[in-house]
């Protein structure tokens, strides 16, 4: 099918329209469509170099000196490696932050930062929100990884620090500061309420484990059960040949069914 | 009389101090310290009136001995103030030793914090002015960086306790004494005074580091090492029964080696303060202003006279294998 264009060309038939008083009001989107409008070259054009690195990013086609799997020399490159070489023309250009490496590096280094909970949108539109990077601690804004990424990006842009990872050192050694006071001030602030005679409820991690000795103990429950069972068995091979096996074995059964009972309950 | 003997006892001391250039003015040292103690004093003579027996006391005495009883609690809170507060003070020493600021009028801040200063960026460096090894106290230099692992590690510990409380307390540093029942090879009793290790921890409005108000966790401490002794007895009577089962409460046995609850849990433990950090506004405010807690201990700190400290440092105990 042809590439259809008539739609574009919206914004000068409404204003000749409305010239020839075809319309008298202009519409509601008028002047939207005026101040953005619709783009009209359809040509798809590649990007042959990468605009951040300034590589090319067309992929020149090798072939190994030597002899393939097939035992045949390759001369020249076949549909598939035509195709490769260059379908990443056309794709948009990656981009790429700073801040995400920084980010990468943070939380490899810091696993257990991200056990803190946390609103997700916490850190979108970080640069509407006026926050002042001369200082880590922002109000209204928890400390955690993304203080540290951007403290040490303002750091970078303002010439504190020569180089980027030691922009980045000295705000996580920032961070560290205020992290070990507030770490204390939680312990002494439960050491006062506890003195007061408040009690504490479970932590998190308490509950979870809880939970999960629960299910442990059941579990034993059962395991126990079966290694008594299977050890019975070794030790009398031959009452599974006995007429009472039977009657053995429709034991065994009924008890496979209470398992299967236990392991939906488990699963529940 | 001893009805004066307290009174004087500690303003003696107090009084012949002036107050400390650099850390507070003349007023705020008015307001924050003379003023308490007079306080403090007055309300501890004349809850003790009329008592023979508790008037001959310390103030020492009269903390550990009232803090038991539920009666006599009003006393031994005014007597631990004031001890305290006194012990605090007592540490401290000129920031700038120049002459010239030597009339009391001592650079002070000239801006109080505002409350921008609760989002200020940690200042990073890891040279204090004052350090024990400064002055050549590498006695207790050493004991410190034996304890706590660096002398970075306890000055933050310290002050960041002491940050952390909200209201009135101290922030203690202590030497724990334990006296272990050991017998050295010529069959001598240790009975020295020694520590063996350094803590730093809070007490709160009038708590002391002599009374130990048991919390749940060290009497639970304390039943268990019983528990632990009782088993050991047990098993020792009727080895038949050796293999009893180990009770799932045991927990605390995991943690912590039976040596190591008794050392926390019993009363041959003492601890030794050496060093204590005023955190009360009465001390502070006047000079920093509600939000200057914080300049205020970098202050403290570095106005802590570390001769007097290591003065306080009992002998280390040490395990020797002859």
């Amino acid at each position: 099918m042809k590439i259809q264009t008539n739609a574009v060309n919206v914004l000068e038939r409404t204003s000749n329209y409305l010239n020839s008083g075809v319309l008298k009001i202009p519409p509601t989107w008028f002047n939207v469509i005026a101040k953005y409008p619709p783009r009209k070259q359809f040509i798809r054009e590649p990007i042959l170099n990468d605009p951040v690195t300034g590589k090319s990013r067309v992929n020149s086609l090798k072939f190994k000196d030597g002899i393939n799997k097939k035992g045949l020399y390759k001369t020249r490159a076949n549909l598939k490696d035509k195709t490769s070489g260059t379908n990443k023309l056309y794709k948009p250009v990656n981009l790429v932050y700073l801040e995400d490496q920084l980010r990468q590096l943070f939380y490899e280094q810091h696993p257990w930062e991200r056990s803190r909970p946390k609103i997700l949108i916490e850190n979108t539109n970080m640069s509407a929100r006026n926050y002042d990077w001369s200082q880590i601690q922002q109000l209204g804004k928890p400390l955690d990884g993304e203080s540290v990424v951007q403290r040490s990006l303002y750091l970078l842009k303002n010439k504190q620090c020569s180089s980027l990872m030691g922009a980045y050192d000295q705000a996580r050694f920032e961070f560290y500061r205020i992290r070990m006071e507030q770490e204390i001030q939680e312990q002494v602030a439960m050491e006062e309420a506890e003195m007061f005679g408040s009690i504490m409820g479970l932590s998190a991690i308490d509950f979870g484990i809880e939970k999960e000795q629960e299910v442990i103990r059941q579990w034993k429950k059962k395991v126990i059960k079966e290694t008594e069972l299977l050890s019975a068995r070794r030790a009398n091979p031959s009452e599974s040949w006995s007429k009472e096996g039977t009657v053995s074995k429709e034991k065994k059964n009924i008890e496979k069914v209470n398992e299967k009972d236990e392991i939906e309950e488990l699963l529940l | 009389m001893a009805l004066n003997l307290i009174t004087t006892r500690s303003l003696e001391r107090l009084f012949n101090k002036k107050p400390i250039p650099g850390l507070v003015s003349v007023e705020g040292w008015q307001r924050g310290c003379i003023d308490r103690i007079n306080y403090y004093s007055k309300m501890l003579n004349e809850s003790i009136k009329g008592n023979e027996l508790l008037e001959n006391k310390s103030v020492e005495e009269l903390i550990t001995e009232c803090g038991m009883s539920p009666s006599k609690r009003n006393i031994a809170n005014y007597a631990s103030l004031l001890y305290n507060l006194e012990f605090s003070i007592s540490s401290l020493k000129d920031t700038n030793n120049d002459s010239s600021t030597s009339n009391g009028d001592a650079p002070l801040l000239k801006e109080k914090p505002t409350k921008f200063s609760l989002l200020e960026t940690p200042d990073l460096s890891l040279d204090f002015n004052n350090e024990p090894r400064f002055t050549a106290h590498t006695l207790l230099q050493n004991a410190i960086e034996s304890s706590f692992s660096s002398m970075v590690q306890f000055r933050t510990l310290l002050l960041n306790s002491n940050m952390a409380i909200s209201g009135d307390g101290f922030t203690w540093l202590v030497a724990r004494i334990y006296k272990p029942k050991i017998q050295t090879m010529n069959n001598q009793m240790v009975d020295d005074i020694k520590y063996d290790k350094l803590f730093v921890f809070n007490t709160y409005n009038a708590g002391s580091p002599f009374i130990m108000n048991k919390s749940n966790l060290i009497n639970n401490l304390e039943k268990e090492y019983k528990r632990l002794e009782k088993e050991k007895t047990q098993n020792n009577d009727s080895n038949s029964q050796s293999n009893v089962s180990k009770s799932a409460s045991s927990y605390y046995n995991e943690i912590l080696s039976s040596e190591e609850i008794k050392k926390i849990a019993f009363n041959d433990t003492t601890y030794a303060p050496l060093l204590a950090i005023d955190a009360s506004p009465k001390f502070w405010l006047y000079d920093y202003g509600v939000f200057g807690k914080k300049e205020y201990l970098n202050r403290i700190w570095d106005s802590i006279d570390w001769s007097i400290v290591e003065s306080r440092l009992p002998q280390k105990y040490e395990l020797k294998y002859d």
